[in-house]
């Protein structure tokens, strides 16, 4: 437990200001694209099928 | 048009996500890590917004009938539990380096959950349902009833005390920030907007298919209500 508290106050700097953390940014962006890509196919190939079956 | 608007949300996001990666600048307090901004907020404007389109749908779907609002009432609700659920994994990303926690019961998440799980509801109720015009009807009250989650979604900061900030708007962010925020909150739009309207192709054939004989030719000059 302390060992996690202390790893939580290393993100921060003395002056409050979160260090580093482009991790964090990178899973965000990695994530967000990956759904929108996958969805985006779904609805396409859903798309072809129907087509496909008229 | 559907692939259209598709392209030109690549395009504007693309953009947008590059412009607030490199060039827009490290924010005071949160550094790098508020960057999640860029994608997280025009995410959750989004769902929203798709939220609200599939209300205005149901509505007129219970209201003016016609399959054409019911296709696209199931398109827009799919859209928006997607970026429902994106904006919870997004925000627990944020939430973890600048909070310490990935997720809180705070007032915003917590209805911002509830929401996407009515959305998962009605999606669910739809696929559970043969009947294409009962589908159509319980599933647009359902909406309408689930849509009085959406003003507590975006006023829950106000109205409580929350960890979650309050929203943004061009008064509230400096002005580096808001040229990437706009470029993909009209990439996130321009996308599903036209990922709607192709999912709505998928609905309507879905439903041509279901009732099938009803579309048959009919005699000339047959007058036939349309739903």
């Amino acid at each position: 437990m302390s060992a996690l508290l202390l790893l939580q106050v290393e993100a921060a700097s003395p002056d409050g200001v979160v260090q580093g953390g482009w991790d964090y940014v990178v899973a965000a962006y990695a994530i967000s694209a990956a759904v929108f890509f996958f969805y985006a196919v779904t609805v396409v190939v859903r798309l072809r099928r129907a087509k496909d079956v008229q | 048009m559907g692939f259209l608007l598709v392209a030109v949300g690549v395009v504007l996001l693309l953009s947008g996500s590059w412009y607030g990666l490199f060039v827009s600048p490290q924010e005071r307090y949160m550094g790098d890590v508020q960057r999640i901004m860029y994608v997280h907020v025009p995410t959750a404007w989004n769902a929203l917004l798709l939220f609200t389109f599939a209300m205005g749908c149901a509505l007129m779907s219970l209201w003016r009938g016609g399959w054409g609002w019911d296709a696209h009432h199931e398109a827009l609700l799919e859209g928006a539990a997607v970026l429902s659920a994106l904006l919870c994994v997004q925000g627990a990303i944020w939430a973890r380096p600048t909070w310490g926690v990935w997720w809180d019961w705070d007032p915003r998440l917590t209805t911002t959950a509830v929401m996407f799980l009515a959305l998962l509801g009605i999606l669910a109720l739809r696929s559970a349902v043969d009947d294409p015009e009962k589908r159509a009807t319980w599933s647009a009250v359902a909406t309408i009833i689930a849509f009085v989650d959406v003003p507590i979604v975006y006023f829950s900061v106000r109205w409580w005390n929350s960890l979650h900030q309050m929203q943004s708007s061009p008064e509230t962010v400096s002005a580096p920030f808001i040229v990437p925020l706009r470029l993909n909150a009209f990439g996130v739009l321009a996308l599903m907007g036209g990922l709607a309207l192709l999912r709505a192709r998928v609905a309507a054939r879905r439903t041509a298919r279901e009732l099938g004989p009803a579309l048959e030719p009919l005699p000339a000059g047959a007058l036939v209500e349309a739903r």
